[in-house]
């Protein structure tokens, strides 16, 4: 009979519906999966105290026998798919004592990037601008001091977690709620493959081919906390996935990190809620890191940083620093400038245009200004 | 059985001239009975009914003979009901009705109304068409519906005999009873009566707004107003034409024919003073913006010619719709094509398009929260194609007011002192331009950028850092040197400084925010 790989048999052995306890107590009788297979084709036997239904050993067997197989083999050929199980050394350790953790893990990337200190950071996929780039913001500091960030590849605070990551020194890990082959979301696949081109890692349970069905994403949220030192609560609903996450983070004893947002919007309305009840207030990247004990670290990783020597600028003039003055009591919009300042929009446009270029202030939608920290 | 032959001269429209038709009528005995040939559509083969009509309510007879009506050429179209009244004096010479006095010829006298049954003369299209095509070809004398009058009182070296009723006609035909020829009105007599529909005093608020509206007309640049609904956008707009330089005759000539061939002149009004304004709603067909139908009429754009086309809700246009456009603003010109017909109309606009930042309006606000996703957002704003932006040079975020502001707000600029401005910049611009081939900056292609755009060293080097600094795209690196080049015109500078760069880079706010992901 034919061998077959490694990864192969292991996307046999997790795509029938065993649980992951069942897995590890087939891995431990037999701890080469492939071997699992052999032996299971020559007697279609099952270890006694798996308790496996027979309708699972049907499937087993029946997938053994069919095309699916073939279509497995091309599926990690062409995106090139590693798999892992719980008995190997580079299973995650984080993972290991967690309750439900799964016996089979799928990869694209860098395993590695799992070794290092990393925090989560989760939220809503509808944000808003102002939490995305908080997102971006925190991500890229936590990078640039040695931390990875995890997260789900989703919409919004997600997407904002890992592009402030790629934009520091860390890699960035995804972990999805389908197959490494889907493209879930489409949107995302440009972002996905950066993550991959700067030594990152995406991660799933899911056998090549699944779905992203709906309720993949909560229960894959278990993952996400519990392979991170902590977790990072950007945005959300009280009714939403990050809720679940932070549910998961608690039961796994992680902390919980929650980013105050716009009192009274419904879109940070859960952080709110978590503040009161205890969970830990955090408004940059250094009190996440000063809670974290990762303060060292930072010393560590910034001497190595050699940033590359910024362009000359021109100095702030007269009206500039008046514009600045002006914006340092809060943001302001257009007419407001106008009107505080008496000047004309034209100048006021030109002297606003001076200043993001200089990187001192931030236009946002709407047309707001604010002062650039 | 005495054959009877008579000529009258009139004229048809097709795309935005005139040309002469002569109506031939031969009446002859035999089997009673009329026909019209020479390519009538229905509305002229129906004339003779109210020809007939008409005759007879004014006192006359109609024999009964066999007639035959040819509107020559006849491999040409005819449209439309103004033949009635050539057609019915025709008649009345054929059948020997009328005695028309030798001095005047029939053959060079030009006719052209409507019949309505009891002989009233009833107002035309395209008069104004006509009577500009019977001036280029030497003619003089017009005989026409009353309410047509006035709108071609102002071409020069024509007589324009203005008729109410059949009657009327008859007696001038025969010298009973003369016409007064319609008096000559100067075009800058009409333009003493201009009043503006808005002005810019009535917009509170809004200083980017009005600025940036300001370099639109000063410079011809297309703009694209974001803001959330209710904040202004159309009352901005609607300001635009009251601070364009005002029409010029030519100007007017030419958006007047267009009005009136479009049946869009309001009866008895003579040529128009304003800058047109056109809003088509949303759900526009490519038909009505470009112009078509069966015989091919103008549409919204050349309605817009020398003025204004506002397109509110620029993303829920169709995408063919939209994609039309394109020709127009880049030619200034529009063809329509059907299989018989083919017309070109002039369609040179400035289009100011309105749009909500997202599909609920309120991205960005302070008054509301926005309850879009992501998606949903971008999937809106794709609508807008990449080459339609390509010719918008401005694009500006409209805040919205808080409503103590409108009311406490003091009086703001009016209209006549920013169009002020706004034509002494235009003027620089003519001068500069003279013999190049454009008008204002907008018109502006890259070697004329090259040529008329010099901008300082500390200018040049403030555009590449802003380029790398704010993610601005080359395409919009062009753009807001172009609007900078107007800001300077604003300024009377010959060179486009830091300030002017820097102003004109605020301009770019899709570059900047929203179509950044």
């Amino acid at each position: 009979m034919e061998t077959i790989s490694r990864p192969l048999s292991l996307c046999w052995l997790s795509s029938a519906g065993l649980s992951p306890d069942q897995i590890r107590i087939w891995l431990e009788n037999e701890p080469d999966p492939v071997q699992i297979y052999e032996s299971f084709q020559r007697t279609r036997s099952i270890p006694a105290e798996m308790n496996c239904p027979e309708k699972i050993a049907q499937t087993l067997f029946a997938n053994s026998q069919s095309a699916a197989m073939g279509r497995w083999e091309r599926l990690l050929e062409q995106h090139g798919i590693q798999a892992l199980c719980c008995l190997d050394p580079d299973y995650p350790a984080q993972l290991k004592d967690l309750p439900e953790a799964p016996a089979i893990l799928f990869y694209q990337g860098n395993i590695q990037a799992l070794r290092q200190a990393s925090a989560a950071m989760v939220g809503s996929r509808s944000a808003t601008y102002k939490g995305l780039e908080a997102t971006r913001q925190i991500a890229e500091r936590l990078s640039n001091a040695g931390i990875a960030i995890i997260s789900g590849l989703a919409h919004g605070i997600d997407a904002a977690a890992h592009q402030g990551c790629l934009k520091g020194k860390s890699p960035t890990i995804a972990v999805l709620g389908c197959g490494l082959d889907q493209d879930y979301p489409a949107e995302n696949a440009s972002l996905r493959r950066q993550i991959m081109a700067q030594g990152g890692l995406t991660l799933s349970e899911y056998t090549p081919g699944e779905k992203p069905l709906g309720w993949h994403f909560p229960y894959r949220n278990r993952i996400i906390s519990g392979l991170a030192d902590c977790l990072i609560l950007m945005e959300a609903r009280i009714r939403s996935g990050s809720m679940t996450t932070v549910q998961h983070a608690l039961n796994q004893g992680k902390d919980v990190f929650v980013y105050p947002g716009e009192p009274g919007n419904p879109k940070s309305e859960a952080n709110h809620q978590l503040l009161r009840e205890g969970a830990i207030y955090f408004t940059t990247a250094e009190d996440i890191m000063e809670d974290m004990g990762w303060l060292d670290k930072r010393q560590d990783v910034g001497q190595n940083i050699e940033s590359p020597a910024p362009a000359p600028l021109p100095p702030v003039s007269a009206t500039e620093q008046q514009v600045l003055n002006q914006l340092e009591k809060g943001e302001q919009s257009f007419d407001q400038l106008c009107k505080a300042l008496g000047m004309p929009a034209a100048m006021l446009n030109a002297t606003l245009s001076m200043l993001q270029i200089q990187g001192l202030v931030e236009a946002l939608p709407g047309k707001i200004y604010q002062r650039k920290a | 059985m005495n054959e009877m032959m008579a000529q009258a001269l009139s004229f048809g429209v097709s795309g935005v001239s005139g040309f002469p038709v002569q109506v031939e009528v031969f009446s002859t005995g035999g089997m009673p009975g009329m026909e019209i040939i020479g390519l009538p559509d229905a509305s002229v083969r129906e004339s003779k009914e109210r020809v007939n009509a008409a005759v007879l309510t004014s006192g006359k007879q109609m024999p009964p003979r066999r007639i035959t009506i040819n509107l020559a050429p006849a491999d040409t179209k005819k449209e439309g009901p103004s033949f009635d009244l050539p057609i019915a004096v025709g008649l009345l010479v054929a059948n020997l009705q009328i005695n028309v006095r030798p001095e005047l010829d029939l053959t060079r006298t030009v006719i052209f109304g409507e019949l309505s049954l009891d002989g009233r003369i009833q107002p035309v299209h395209g008069a104004l068409a006509m009577v500009i095509s019977a001036s280029e070809q030497g003619l003089t004398d017009v005989i026409l519906p009353a309410e047509n009058a006035l709108e071609v009182a102002c071409i020069q070296g024509m007589r324009i005999f203005p008729a109410r009723h059949l009657t009327e006609v008859i007696d001038h035909l025969e010298g009973t009873h003369l016409i007064q020829p319609q008096g000559q009105v100067s075009y800058e007599e009409l333009r003493r009566h201009r009043s503006l529909a808005m002005d810019l005093s009535q917009v509170k608020g809004q200083q980017g707004a009005r600025r940036a509206l300001e370099v639109a007309a000063a410079g011809g640049h297309n703009m694209l107003m974001i803001g959330a609904p209710g904040s202004g956008k159309t009352m901005l707009a609607r300001c635009l034409p009251g601070i364009l330089p005002p029409l010029s005759f030519q100007e007017s000539l030419e958006t007047t024919r267009i009005f009136s061939i479009a049946g869009k002149l309001e009866p008895g009004s003579g040529l128009m003073v304003e800058r047109p304004f056109c809003s088509p709603h949303h759900s526009a067909s490519v038909a009505s913006l470009v112009g078509g139908g069966a015989n091919a009429s103008p549409g919204e754009v050349s309605l817009a010619h020398n003025g204004v086309l506002f397109l509110d809700e620029l993303p829920e246009f169709s995408r063919s719709a939209l994609e039309s456009l394109r020709q127009p603003l880049e030619d200034g010109m529009v063809t329509v094509t059907r299989v018989r017909h083919q017309a070109r109309y002039q369609s040179s606009f400035m289009l100011i398009a309105g749009m909500n930042p997202c599909p609920c309006g309120y991205y960005g606000s302070r008054q509301r929260q926005c309850r879009c996703t992501p998606q949903e957002i971008r999937r809106y704003l794709d609508q807008v194609s990449g080459p339609l932006l390509d010719r918008i040079d401005l694009q500006v975020e409209v805040d919205s007011v808080p409503v103590q502001e409108i009311r406490t707000a003091a009086p703001a600029e009016s209209s006549a002192q920013v169009a002020e401005r706004v034509a002494r910049a235009r003027e620089i611009q003519l001068d500069r331009y003279q013999g190049k081939g454009f008008h204002c900056n907008a018109q502006l292609d890259n070697a004329g950028i090259k040529e008329f755009c010099p901008l300082t060293p500390e200018a040049e080097n403030l555009l590449h850092m802003a380029v790398d600094r704010m993610n601005l795209s080359m395409r919009a690196y062009h753009r807001v040197i172009k609007v900078a080049r107007t800001i300077a015109d604003l300024q009377g500078a010959d060179e486009i400084g830091t300030a002017e760069i820097a102003e004109a880079i605020q301009y770019r706010e899709l570059d900047q925010k929203y179509w950044r992901s």
